[in-house]
């Protein structure tokens, strides 16, 4: 298989695997409410939170170096 | 109906704890994967791995049942390490859990060794599930790549002549066939058919030529998509 884009394989490593682990603690909150351990809840929407705050912080760094790599080849179309 | 009051274990019936090892290097999916298994019945987390070489090692020391792996990690990959460990000790069913839907990756893992194939979103009912069915021999993919899946051996299929394949087999050969799907060893299909072991394996080299595949997994497929497999690839 060819070797993936720089940024798919980012996307894939960072962002995706973010958002599974941000799946997975909906799916702990879920689980924790039906065995009525409502305590422990908050934590892990914390856990939850910061998750999802990683993967905006990804995506806001991937869009920059998009928008690099957009304004070297508007200023070098030969490149 | 909760997770953790399902049913235990295998087709076999058998009450025994699963040993399973999480392997991926997102420490805080393994986390939360980890709490969520151990609420279910039967499953027990023997261990865990951040890379494909810690995995391997902690599976054999901990003597896994189960192992859900990850292909992305640092120094050895998941489908590395899926072929490095089934040589060390091809009783160990191997799931990969992963992001990558890509069939290109699911025939790598399955040409790897693996005998199933789950994606992150899934929900931990379903890994659970899948634990249980490799842990009882059987062979499991996730729905939403099914599909690709069985077109490529339909693919591979027609391009055999009719005198090829499936009609060609004998009985035992059949039956070999459906144990191999079902995950079984050579040693068990010799003892489940009263055969010596060397037996099944030639029996087997044979089986592979008829039906155009080249191991036991694409064997398994084969079966599974020829309809001859004791039990399918998992539909919901």
């Amino acid at each position: 298989m060819p070797a993936p884009h720089p940024l798919a394989r980012r996307i894939h490593d960072r962002v995706l695997g973010l958002l599974g682990t941000a799946l997975m603690k909906t799916e702990m909150c879920e689980t924790l409410g039906q065995l009525g351990r409502q305590d422990e809840i908050p934590a892990t929407l914390i856990e939850l939170r910061s998750a999802l705050e990683q993967t905006v912080l990804e995506l806001r760094e991937i869009m920059a170096e998009l928008r690099t790599a957009e304004t070297v080849s508007l200023k070098n179309p030969a490149a | 109906m909760l997770n953790h009051e399902r049913e235990t274990r295998s087709s076999s019936g058998s009450n025994d704890t699963i040993r399973v090892v999480l392997a991926d290097d997102h420490q805080l999916f393994r986390q939360g994967l980890k709490a969520l298994l151990e609420l279910e019945r039967g499953i027990t987390i023997v261990g865990e791995a951040s890379d494909g070489l810690e995995v391997q090692r902690v599976s054999l020391e901990q003597n896994a049942h189960v192992v859900l792996m990850d292909i992305n990690m640092p120094i050895v990959d998941g489908l590395s390490a899926t072929r490095e460990l089934l040589r060390a000790n091809p009783e160990i069913g191997v799931i990969i859990l992963s992001m990558h839907h890509e069939e290109g990756h699911v025939f790598q893992a399955l040409r790897a060794g693996a005998r199933g194939y789950l994606l992150k979103t899934s929900r931990v009912s379903e890994v659970a599930g899948a634990v249980r069915a490799v842990s009882g021999g059987l062979s499991l993919l996730d729905p939403t790549i099914t599909n690709s899946v069985v077109s490529e051996f339909k693919r591979m299929s027609s391009k055999q002549t009719p005198e090829d394949g499936l009609g060609q087999l004998t009985e035992t050969e059949i039956k070999i066939l459906q144990h191999v799907s079902a995950g079984m060893s050579n040693k068990e299909i010799a003892q489940k058919l009263s055969l010596a072991e060397s037996t099944v394996k030639n029996r087997l080299s044979v089986l592979f030529e008829k039906i155009g595949v080249l191991d036991r997994t694409q064997a398994a497929i084969y079966a599974i998509t020829h309809g001859i497999a004791p039990t399918a690839v998992q539909s919901r």
